[in-house]
């Protein structure tokens, strides 16, 4: 699902909205300097720049693991200045985050670990079985499934925790690096594995170094220092100038 | 259909034994084997201090002395007392008693016949009844006989006050050691979440309510602490069960040690110790877990 091309999209169409943004951490300088940007709902977006640039950073204020030091951030319509810490939990439900890192729990096997965020939000294991199941044969872990994260390769750990971060069917997917620890063809196999989460509606935003996974018509944003540009040519799928 | 069908159980996201938290688990449980060895003894020595108390309370020892005159004084004190409305019994002490008692002083060699020993008359009166010492010697006096009353007050002053310093001591003793359970047990919480501090982290990132997480670890450090209590609390019992065996033969009030076989007050009160850490555990991670969510987690 795509949004509409003509930009006078309702506000809820905004899957986040970010006016001038600043943030620090600390007393320390500012790491990222008065961004300002609109991901549509459904839109495929890239956030590259430089080692240091605070491509983490910006995501850390998406997924609400950090405040802004100034500006305004919308989610989903709200302005999470004004979330009320209770209705957190039900807005992370709404995204999947996946780190470097990847955050695997280790002594939990792959299909507990995927199957994590729905046993959260207390659905029945009768009901989420299959699901999981299913999902980790799509993206190749199927006979995998009840190793534990120390047992698998790079490449494994982060099919994992993509799909621990895709099994509640986010809204929004952030993606830190996904591809930073596999070679080039897994890289671009979970691209795929992210475009096809896309062409179901998710939003999707993905910090990389590797201009090469770029897909054609996907959104590419470069940060540099903490400044954000965006492409003039944006058709107005994806993230926008506010 | 699927492979999982013979997955019968989700795998807990906390296991109950990790070997990370062995060595506190340890320290926990002798801190509870004393702990519970302490409050047992702090409970008998109350009650061992009590029936003391009573039977010095509630007896006089007349000492009589035969004259050349009243060879049977012994039997005219008696006769005296028994008059007496609030006296229950009076037992004289077997005179070759008296004697053995004498023995480490005097040697074997007999006494002459002419030194007559004193005859000791042990009475037991109606408890809560003061008996006035003054007034019954001189009642003795007047009927001519040579008769002394001890109410044994100066020794049951005596040991009031080292019944009093025991308590106390044992009380600071029992304090002393839960105190250290109660900060290990927080010690232990604090390490224990900081070594699953991804775990807090993931849940939190995908979407657990601060409760969920909470109530996890709370009902986790909850158990442990209870079965640490609960394995001191039972080593201690059967400890002192085996104590009980070999002292059973010792002079019916000398009981020092707390007697787990009278009734079910020690084993009720011995099961407090795990209650009780089981609740500090629980009540402290749940505390931690919050603290970290709100702290860290939600900038
Ligand atoms: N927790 C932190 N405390 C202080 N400074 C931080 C922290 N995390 C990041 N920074 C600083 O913020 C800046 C941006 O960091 P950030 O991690 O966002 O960059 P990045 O674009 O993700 O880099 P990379 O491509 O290497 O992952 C850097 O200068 C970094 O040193
Ligand atoms: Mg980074």
């Amino acid at each position: 699902m795509s949004s509409h091309p003509l930009s006078t999209q309702p506000e809820d169409e905004d899957s986040i909205r970010f006016e001038h943004v600043g943030m620090r951490y600390g007393r320390g300088e500012e790491v990222l300097n008065d961004v300002s940007f609109t991901l549509k709902k459904g839109s495929m977006n890239f956030l590259t720049g430089p080692s240091g640039a605070g491509k983490s950073s910006l995501l850390k204020l998406m997924y609400l693991n950090m405040r802004p030091s100034r500006g305004l951030i919308t989610l989903f319509g709200q302005d999470t200045s004004q979330i009320d810490i209770g209705a957190i939990p039900v807005l992370k439900r709404r995204m999947g985050v996946v780190l470097q890192d990847f955050r695997l729990i280790q002594h939990l096997n792959v299909f507990e670990n995927v199957a994590l965020p729905l046993r959260v939000a207390g659905v029945k294991r009768d009901a989420y079985q299959e699901n999981v199941v299913s999902l980790l044969k799509w993206v190749g872990l199927g006979d995998r499934m009840r190793a534990l994260p120390p047992t698998l390769s790079g490449g494994e750990k982060q099919r994992a925790a993509i799909a621990r971060a895709v099994i509640s069917k986010p809204e929004i997917l952030i993606a830190d690096e996904p591809t930073g620890n596999v070679d080039m063809e897994i890289g671009k196999r979970l691209i795929r594995l992210f475009s096809e989460l896309n062409r179901l509606g998710t939003t999707v935003i993905i910090a990389t170094h590797d201009l090469s996974l770029i897909p054609s018509g996907a959104t590419h944003m470069t940060l540099n220092n903490g400044v954000l540009t965006i492409p003039e040519n944006d058709n107005g799928s994806g993230a926008a100038n506010v | 259909m699927s492979e999982t069908d013979n997955w019968d159980k989700a795998q807990p996201l906390l296991p109950a034994n990790s070997p990370q938290d062995r060595p506190m688990f340890i320290i926990l449980m002798i801190l509870a084997f004393l702990a519970t060895l302490s409050l047992l003894s702090i409970k008998s020595s109350f009650s061992t201090a009590k029936s003391w108390q009573a039977e010095l309370q509630n007896t006089l020892t007349v000492q009589v002395i035969p004259t050349v005159e009243i060879p049977d004084a012994a039997e005219q004190v008696k006769s005296i007392l028994e008059n007496k409305p609030d006296v229950i019994s009076i037992a004289e002490l077997d005179p070759e008693y008296s004697a053995s008692l004498l023995a480490p002083w005097l040697g074997e060699t007999p006494l002459p016949d002419d030194i007559q020993l004193p005859a000791l008359l042990s009475v037991s009166t109606l408890p809560g009844q003061e008996f006035d010492i003054d007034v019954l010697e001189t009642e003795f006096n007047q009927a001519g006989l040579n008769a002394s009353v001890d109410n044994h007050q100066q020794w049951s002053t005596d040991f009031k006050k080292s019944v009093l310093a025991v308590q106390t001591l044992a009380i600071l003793a029992f304090i002393l050691i839960f105190t250290a359970i109660a900060t290990a047990i927080v010690f232990a919480t604090r390490a224990g979440l900081s070594g699953r501090r991804m775990l807090i982290d993931v849940l939190h990132q995908i979407g657990a309510a601060p409760d969920y997480t909470a109530k996890l670890f709370s009902r986790r450090f909850a158990l442990s602490g209870f079965k640490a209590g609960l394995f001191g609390a039972i080593a201690a019992l059967i400890i002192l069960f085996f104590l009980g065996l070999i002292t059973a033969g010792a002079v019916g009030s000398m009981k020092f040690i707390p007697d787990i076989k009278s009734g079910p007050a020690n084993i009720l009160l011995a099961a407090l110790i795990p209650v009780v850490m089981a609740g500090i555990a629980g009540l402290s991670a749940w505390r931690t877990v919050l603290k970290t969510l709100f702290d860290e987690v939600y900038p």
